[in-house]
């Protein structure tokens, strides 16, 4: 690097500026240049691959290269990085002296402890070759490559993407860390944040799923993070010298060589942005297509009720209504709709009193994110009253139609046997046409399962006297079924033919009164604040899973029902009633759903506020 | 037989003089010790050094030649009592470990070499494992290089560098006659680096060459009176011949202020493998050049102990202000040299820790702030760095923090797909909700990071082995039975004597699991006792080159543990398959609740999944080459039947079960998936079906290569239901 700070010059390549002719890059190279290289990846992904090559072409390019990692334990699924640092030719640099010493690429002069007695005589620090460090230092990073988009975020954390020096190379898609996926709802790290950071603090960048690239060039993700560093310029090394590298690695040539060429074109196409640069949704997603519950299957008179319903409710309303009916019958449809027009007008009728009472919180846009469900001021000028009351149907509707179609033994046998399922079955193992695939399913059903299938004067006896006996936990019957063999198939097809019987089972019953009280809270929440309303319905998300999972979420979802008369009474209802959600999603055993609650209690009111 | 070939890097032991090595530090100081002459090695594996023992394992022929003798020792206290051979014979000798931790268990034997002295060069390469990536308890070799008056050398991080560094050492270690230690951090062992390489050097005493015969020398016996003696000796002769060593030889080195505007009555020094990162920072803060060109002067402490007085008052005379830079904690350097500018009556300011953190890793950025601090407190308003530099760092984070809101999450490290020991501690997790909490004695190995999420399975972690022995004063205390861990590597390190010895020893009423691997597994797939060594075995007593294989059961299967635990007195011992989550809970079950006093140990049976998918992989691609009919299984998830709350995820962890945007736009949760990286362990099933957890879950078995029958039954089957499965 250059003495003087903040003077490191580019090699012919103005920020904001695309790629100089890579092949030319060292004709106006400083005699003192350091390249530093980041390379932020999970095990497994290649980083060590990828750093053995950037060694071997700047080592083939005559000039001295150190790399370090700390692998650690990144084999077992944690973060690892790996640092390089790379020098200028011996041939054209300041450490000329340094190839006297050995061949291109010995590292002679960083070097030797000086032998023979007495202090150290004034030897020309010239000789001694580069001082390279082993560790990154942020501000100093010329290429930060990073394998997965929450690293290029963790490097920028870290200080080590800035405006000045940083060329980014990160892939978009993600690999989710142990928190994100263990939270009991969506606890995903915002994705468009660490785009913002890394095209905001970096010099320039491309970000794009490098997996996808790497898998339609048929390979790994090192080989295109290599084509990708050739591309960006951002080392002084020639492309073909980089390219060389794999040849010389000799390991799967053909394909890494694919993956060079389509990683190279990502910033040859910079000044025309390749479509895929930011693609809409990440790798992991999938297409935003309706599910097997079928789509169109819109009784044509229901059809009407929904055209009917205020625009912002329309599509929840309809896709539910389908739902619903796909479920069970068009009767069932029509129920979901009357259940949704009731609650419109019961909401629309409720009046709020006058300004400066409790209509400081509004309902908010639905948003399938947590962070974004924030309070909005309200603005109670009448035109914008009608747009609160349609935002909280738009939600009830959505977890209405999840809540109806509640997943019973009938309904998981219904959406195993269906046709669509086995075909996307195939496509998920990768199955090619007419390859035979056994399918078997786990299944464990309970007392409560069995129970749930069973008309009520049956049911309740038999769960009074298994929590008397104790076993209403322990008789289990474990099944493995497998639904490829016709036997199998007929099993859970069968069990999916008795949902006309449905109506009459104990667990439609129980869950249609949870269902009617809901609405119910939902409206009379409304009275207070149309954000308390839309917090309300949110909360039917409580309720999720099977057997334990779902007994715990009804009785997180009926405490945080009965605690809605306290966040009433709070200055802050909805935030209040939003902060019980979260902490009953925060940990399984509900403490700090304890913690929340006891701290709403003992917190002043509204009363005692003024 | 380790986790990976070392075939290319073997052939950089051959290079002779004129050859240029290029490679990984560590393997730098392996090629070092041959050039050196040295007759035997011992070491036990662990990040950050395995990879030297590993490389020697794999390089038996080279070492033959020689005559070197290589032990892949059952513990550190066996290595370092390896180097006895080097007390009375004129053999030079290494050990290899990772230490803190591999200096403790060593240091008996350590204590007893450094009293006795040494004829041949003793030298003991460790692999500090300090700061980010390490995995152990935060503490500095230095202190035992302190208790036991054995030479440390801490050389600048490149590869020269750390290669005379081993040469002298053994010199050093000869002229004193005490052992020497050489300290390698985590980095300068991975670092890739290159070095004229000279003709190894074969020893010269060897299992070619023997010695004349054995030798009697009461004065290296450790029984007192001559351990008085052996005291006297250490202050009296090794010391001062160490440090006439040290100034004769220049180990030490003195980088004098260079260029115009050099600036003489400031100066730094600082620990050998910190050189690099200090020049880094002095160069970005525009008082260097990358060629090492300093307006500061340096002292590099290549010898860190013992100190060379004349030399640190020499450089540090006529100074008003020298900065120690000495990473870690206690900072006895620091004090050394403040002691002893004192009683050479040198008044010159000392700083060290205050512009330093006192305690954790001395990053690129620590060093940047701590030298930035340290010229702004000592230089003039003029001449004292730009604050743009340490300014513009502040502003990238800040800004990073901004716009990223909340703090990246962390990836803890955890078990990979498909490893053996998760269905363990699902199964853990299942008995616990039956019988209520109860307390668990973790250990040192992958087993570990089970107290990560998601299991925070684990309440104590003691050491290597101990886990057992760590629950001896507990049970008392708990009312009911306690769990201890230990993986197979940790109970033949230690754990059978300390643990499993001792609890029958005491009648304590304890359940033990043994996580059988067959390998040494987070280490890198080292072989072990337990190890079974199959055809190609090279019958070299478990060293050298094999092929390994494990089996589960039958007449192949390695009872090594059983026999061992029979043999110190268990009665109650089972062998459960670890991926059969319902037998495990069962076992547990009966173990914790069960009438049946004293130890109960369970070897839980299960291949480390990353050696068995090495072996796995290309089989199966042979065996679909040549057309073979073979079946690959993995898992899924139904997404329209999962409801988004990740129970199956908080009894798992695997990699492969993770999370994607649920297709259907009604749910606003992300909904559990299985990645491609499945590799069909079942565990999810198992759970699904043991945790009563949910029937999203599928297993999907492809056949590749199907017969006639696979496809004469598929077209029955796919005909017959796809004429009734709903659209």
């Amino acid at each position: 690097m250059d003495s003087a700070l903040g003077a490191v010059s580019e090699t012919g390549v103005e920020p904001g500026e695309g790629p100089g002719p890579a092949d030319t890059g060292t004709a106006a190279e400083p005699p003192d240049r350091t390249w530093t290289v980041l390379i932020a990846a999970l095990g497994g992904e290649g980083g060590g691959v990828l750093s053995n090559w950037l060694v071997d072409a700047a080592s083939m390019d005559g000039r001295r290269v150190q790399a370090t990692s700390v692998p650690g334990v990144a084999q077992r699924t944690g973060a690892t990085t790996y640092y390089l640092e790379i020098g200028p030719r011996f041939d054209e640099g300041g450490s000329r002296e340094g190839s006297d010493r050995g061949p291109p690429g010995t590292d002679s002069g960083n070097g030797a402890l000086r032998s023979g007695p007495g202090p150290n005589p004034d030897a020309p620090p010239g000789a001694r070759g580069q001082v390279m460090a082993l560790l990154p230092t942020p501000g100093n990073v010329d290429l930060l490559v990073a394998s997965e988009l929450l690293e290029a975020g963790r490097a920028a954390q870290n200080g080590m993407i800035t405006p000045e020096r940083t060329t980014v190379i990160a892939s978009t898609h993600r690999m989710f860390a142990i928190a994100e996926k263990s939270a009991m709802g969506d606890g995903r790290f915002n994705d468009e944040r660490v785009r913002r950071a890394v095209s905001e603090l970096s010099r320039r960048h491309v970000l794009t799923d490098l997996g996808k690239v790497a898998e339609r060039a048929g390979t790994v993700l090192s080989s295109v993070l290599l084509g990708a560093i050739a591309g960006s310029g951002a080392l002084p090394i020639a492309r073909e010298r980089l390219r060389g590298a794999i040849d010389r690695a000799g390991i799967a040539v053909e394909a890494n060589q694919r993956g060079f060429d389509a990683g190279c074109r990502l910033f040859d196409d910079e000044a025309s942005p390749p479509p895929d640069s930011r693609p809409a949704v990440d790798r992991e997603r999938g297409q935003p297509a309706a599910t097997s519950a079928a789509a169109g299957h819109r009784p044509s008179a229901l059809a009407a009720r929904v055209d009917a319903l205020p625009e912002p409710v329309r599509e929840f309303a309809g896709r539910g209504l389908e739902r619903a009916v796909d479920y069970q019958d068009a009767r069932y449809g029509a129920l979901y709709l009357d259940r949704i027009e009731g609650l419109l007008e019961r909401t629309a009728s409720k009046r709020h009193a006058g300004p400066g009472s409790r209509g400081t919180e509004a309902a908010a846009p639905a948003s399938p994110r947590p962070a974004a469900g924030g309070n909005g001021r309200a603005n109670h000028a009448t035109g914008e009253e009608p747009a609160a009351h349609h935002a909280v149907a738009r939600e009830a509707a959505r977890e209405l139609a999840l809540w109806m179609c509640f997943e019973d033994l009938i309904r998981v046998a219904d959406l195993k046997t269906r046709r669509s399922r086995i075909e996307r079955v195939r496509a998920e193992v990768r199955a090619k046409p007419g390859q035979p695939v056994a399918i078997t399913e786990f299944l464990k059903p309970g007392v409560d399962e069995w129970c749930s299938v069973l008309p009520g004067w049956l049911a309740r006896p038999i769960l009074r006297a298994a929590d008397r006996g104790g076993w209403r936990r322990r008789l289990n019957v474990g099944l493995h079924v497998r639904t490829s063999s016709v036997s199998g198939f007929l099993l859970l097809w069968t069990l999916a033919r008795l949902k006309g019987l449905r109506r009459g089972m104990h667990r439609y019953r129980e869950e249609q009164e949870r269902i009617e009280a809901w609405l119910g809270h939902v409206a009379d929440a409304y009275a207070t604040s149309p954000a308390l309303a839309l917090e309300t319905a949110k909360c039917a998300n409580l309720v999720k899973g099977y057997g334990d999972t779902h007994e715990r979420g009804v009785r997180n979802f009926e405490r945080t029902m009965a605690a809605i008369a306290a966040c009433r009474s709070a200055p802050e209802p909805a935030a209040s009633l939003r902060a019980l959600r979260e902490a009953a999603l925060a940990d399984p055993e509900g403490t700090k759903l304890d913690d929340a609650i006891a701290a709403l209690a003992g917190a002043p009111s509204r009363a005692e506020s003024h | 037989m380790a986790e990976r070939s070392f075939a290319k890097e073997v052939r950089t032991l051959a290079l002779g003089d004129g050859d240029v090595f290029h490679g990984e530090g560590i393997l730098a100081v392996a090629k070092a010790l041959l050039q050196s002459g040295v007759s035997y090695v011992g070491g036990y594996q662990g990040a950050p050094v395995s990879h030297m023992m590993d490389v020697f394992n794999d390089a038996r022929e080279i070492l033959d030649s020689l005559g070197v003798h290589v032990e892949t020792c059952a513990n550190e206290a066996a290595a370092c009592a390896m180097l006895s051979a080097s007390i009375n014979y004129p053999v030079r000798g290494c050990a290899v470990w990772k230490s803190t931790v591999g200096t403790n268990v060593a240091s008996d034997a350590l204590s007893n070499l450094a009293s006795a002295g040494v004829t041949g060069g003793a030298l003991i390469v460790v692999g500090e494992d300090y700061g980010d990536g390490a995995s152990i308890i935060q503490e500095r070799s230095h202190a035992f290089a302190m208790k036991s008056q054995v030479w440390l050398l801490d050389p600048r991080p490149s590869l020269p560098s750390m290669v005379r560094a081993v040469e002298k050492g053994f010199e050093l270690s000869e002229a004193s006659g005490t052992p020497v230690m050489l300290e390698l951090r985590i980095r300068a062992c991975h670092v890739h680096g290159s070095f004229a390489t000279k003709t190894n050097r074969p020893p010269d005493f060897s299992s070619r060459r023997p010695l004349d015969g054995p030798r009697f020398d009461y004065e290296r016996i450790c029984l007192p009176p001559a351990t008085y003696l052996q005291e006297q000796k250490k202050v009296k002769e090794r010391w001062p011949a160490a440090v006439e060593f040290i100034r004769e030889s220049g180990l030490n080195e003195h980088f004098p202020a260079s260029g115009p505007d050099a600036i003489e009555d400031i100066g730094i020094v600082t620990q050998g493998g910190m050189y690099n990162a200090v020049l880094r920072a002095l160069a970005l803060l525009g008082f260097a050049d990358s060629s090492g060109r300093s307006r500061i002067p340096m002292f590099v402490l290549n010898a860190t102990y013992p100190l060379v007085p004349e030399e640190i008052s020499g450089f540090c005379a006529g100074k008003r202000s020298v900065l120690v830079v000495e990473e870690g904690q206690p900072n006895y350097l620091e004090e050394a040299i403040g002691s002893l500018l004192r009683r050479a009556d040198v008044n010159t300011n000392l700083l060290g820790k205050g512009p330093f953190p006192m305690a954790g890793e001395y990053t690129g950025e620590v060093v940047l702030r701590g030298v930035d601090t340290f010229l702004r407190d000592t230089l003039g308003h003029n001449a004292a760095p730009d604050r743009g530099v340490v300014g513009a760092v502040d502003d990238a984070k800040r800004r990073a923090a901004e716009i990223l809101a909340a703090p990246v999450p962390g990836r803890p490290p955890g078990f990979c797909t498909g490893c053996p020991e998760r269905p363990v501690f699902s199964a853990l997790k299942i008995v616990q909700r039956e019988v209520g909490e109860m307390h668990v004695s973790a250990d040192i190995g992958c087993h570990t990071f089970a107290t990560l999420p998601p299991f925070h399975i684990g309440n104590t972690v003691l050491g290597y082995g101990l886990g057992l022995a760590s629950s001896a004063a507990i049970t008392p205390h708990m009312g009911k039975r306690t769990v201890s861990i230990m993986g197979d590597g940790g109970f033949w390190h230690n754990g059978l004597t300390t643990g499993v010895a001792s609890s029958v020893f005491n009648r304590s009423d304890d359940v033990l699991i043994v996580m059988n691997n067959g390998y040494t597994s987070a280490t890198g797939g080292q072989a072990i006792p337990s190890t079974q060594i199959g055809a190609g075995a090279n019958g070299s007593g478990g060293r050298g080159r094999v092929e390994v294989h494990f089996e589960e059961s039958g007449p192949g299967a390695s009872r090594t543990i059983e026999s061992a635990l029979r043999g110190v007195g268990v009665k109650w011992i089972r062998r459960v398959r670890t991926y059969s989550v319902a037998t495990m809970v069962k076992t547990l079950r009966a173990a914790l609740t069960g009438d049946v006093k004293g130890l109960k140990v369970i070897v839980a049976d299960g291949e480390c999944q990353l050696m068995r998918q090495r072996r796995y992989r290309p089989w199966f691609a042979k065996r679909l080459k040549e057309g073979r009919r073979i079946v690959r299984t993995r898992f899924g998830v139904d997404e329209d039947v999962c409801t988004g709350d990740h129970s199956c995820i908080r009894l798992s962890g695997c990699p492969s079960l993770t999370v994607k945007e649920s297709s259907d736009p009604l749910r606003s949760d992300p909904v559990a998936h299985v990645n491609n990286d499945c590799v069909g362990c079942g565990l999810c099933g198992e759970v699904a079906h043991a945790a009563v957890l949910c029937p999203s879950f599928f297993r999907a078995e492809v056949v590749n290569n199907p017969s006639a029958w696979d496809r004469l039954l598929h077209g029955v089957r796919s005909r017959v239901i796809g004429a009734l499965a709903r659209a």
